[in-house]
């Protein structure tokens, strides 16, 4: 009975994980180590099109709702999705489309670990070899946010 | 033998390039989303547009009832460093003998990740609305006299170069441009420049927070003459600033611009306040004074403009305003103003 409440105790901690930071993940053969804030910031901003070494950034976000999605805009530009909306309309305008949006975490992984350029973010519960961690990003309130992919 | 030996390495260099970047997107599917487009990740390229239709009332003349514009969006990114973008537009397409033009062409050469090379047709960089100008980005449906086509063209042909400075937290930029419309835009029968120089800076303190500062040295095309010395130049300055925060904005534009013959010197500005209401509907309201020689009318001109904007979905608006003011009536008639703009 014991061993059996310790593994539902486990079992539930580990898949409702309270994050306090997010992980900017790019693929693993990227010679970029470290980026600031600011060049994060203007990556998913799509400010900045080129990486260092001249080849695109291809930005990643995850949908308009996910929770994980609203925690990134809010600690990172201070608005939320929405709120980002009338900033995509003007860059529409000017033939800049907003970051590709994938359905998972897991097709985040996926995609940054095959394409080269492209950064997305995760969990920390996420993260695995296929990829490697540039910025950690600090959120204000930490994140109820299950951990299955 | 040689060349053509060069020419054929060259032409592998490109498509390899060409598949080099394909292959990093082409897992992506195609997709439209309203008001984003269609995308096509694989060839990357995006096509959408807007729309816009009009009722308006001025006092001075009849009631109009017309769909101003449609705008096809195109931007295609051939290869990492370049792109190439196009706003092609058809405008009075109540009258079946509408024009369709290059409202924007050109190419952007990413030289570096902070610079870019701009080549061809593109918008004024003076202040913040005539960068934003597209009826669903506006909250109004008559324009600011300080920029409107008039005061100077909304277009450039030419070349400009533009860089990301890095200031410690900071976004900032700075651009310089050189036009020859008169010389290179031989399809546009609209007033623009014959040609001109000028440069831009423009300053984030914050998402939220930016001023700028535009100044351009111009001549206007032989459309635009009239009765004025051909040769004349004009040399105009203007300061722009805007703040947004959950749904309130905060806008300025000033400009004062001087030129040596009947053209006269001008200067004037607007503010503009947007407040949010309940369910997506914003107030709006914005002064304007113009003083000195508008458009060869010497004249000291207040407008006010109140309105309404419903947003009910982020890229569809419905706008209605009256306007107002005093020594207005030849260049911002006083009447009710009314349009629907969507991004498709």
């Amino acid at each position: 009975m014991k061993v059996l409440k310790t593994i539902v105790i486990a079992w539930l901690l580990a898949s409702s994980v309270r994050a306090d930071e997010i992980l900017v993940i790019t693929g693993i053969n990227t010679s970029i180590k470290a980026v600031s804030s600011k060049q994060i910031k203007n990556i998913f901003l799509r400010k900045t099109l080129l990486n260092e070494d001249g080849s695109s950034w291809i930005p990643l976000n995850l949908s308009l709702e996910d929770p994980l999605r609203r925690a990134f805009s809010q600690s990172l530009f201070g608005q939320t999705p929405d709120e980002m909306e009338t900033y995509w309309n003007e860059q529409y305008f000017h033939g800049i489309a907003p970051p590709y949006v994938v359905q998972s975490e897991e097709a985040m992984l996926r995609l940054v670990a095959d394409s080269q350029g492209a950064i997305g973010y995760i969990l920390p519960c996420h993260l695995d070899k296929r990829v490697k961690v540039i910025y950690r990003l600090a959120i204000s309130e930490p994140l109820n946010k299950g951990c299955n992919k | 033998m040689i060349r053509r030996l060069k020419s054929l390495t060259l032409l592998c260099y490109l498509l390899q390039g060409l598949v080099s970047y394909v292959s990093a997107e082409e897992s992506l599917p195609l997709s439209y989303h309203w008001g984003r487009g269609v995308s096509v990740p694989a060839a990357n390229l995006n096509i959408g547009g807007y729309l816009n239709a009009s009722y308006q009332q001025p006092e001075t003349s009849n009631q109009k009832v017309s769909l101003d514009s449609v705008s096809f969006l195109i931007s295609w990114n051939p290869f990492e460093r370049l792109r190439f973008f196009s706003e092609v537009e058809t405008e009075k397409i109540e009258t079946l003998n509408f024009p369709i033009q290059a409202e924007r062409l050109y190419m952007d050469w990413l030289a570096s990740p902070s610079t870019t090379v701009r080549l061809g047709k593109f918008l004024t960089p003076i202040g913040h609305w005539n960068l934003i100008h597209a009826a669903p980005l506006i909250w109004t449906t008559s324009r600011p006299i300080v920029n409107d086509i008039t005061t100077f063209s909304p277009h450039l042909n030419g070349l400009m170069l533009m860089r990301a400075l890095d200031i410690g937290n900071y976004n900032s930029d700075i651009s310089f441009y050189a036009d020859s419309s008169g010389d290179l835009d031989v399809f546009d029968k609209a007033p623009g420049f014959q040609n001109a120089l000028g440069g831009h800076f423009n300053f984030e303190f914050s998402e939220n927070l930016k001023w700028g500062l535009s100044f351009i040295n111009f001549q206007n095309d032989a459309i635009n003459k009239l009765s004025m010395n051909h040769f004349a130049r004009n040399n105009l300055v203007g300061v722009d600033f805007s703040w947004k925060k959950a749904g309130y904005e905060l806008e300025l534009e000033s400009i004062y611009r001087q030129a040596d013959d009947v053209q006269g010197n001008e200067k004037g500005f607007y503010l503009q306040g947007v407040v949010p209401l309940i369910d997506k509907f914003y107030a709006i309201g914005r002064y304007e004074d113009v003083n000195g020689t508008h458009n060869l009318i010497a004249t000291h001109t207040d407008v006010f403009v109140t309105a309404l904007a419903w947003r009910p979905f982020v890229p569809l608006v419905l706008k209605a305003e009256y306007r107002f003011g005093d020594q207005n009536q030849l260049i911002a008639p006083s009447g009710f103003y009314s349009s629907i703009a969507m991004f498709f």
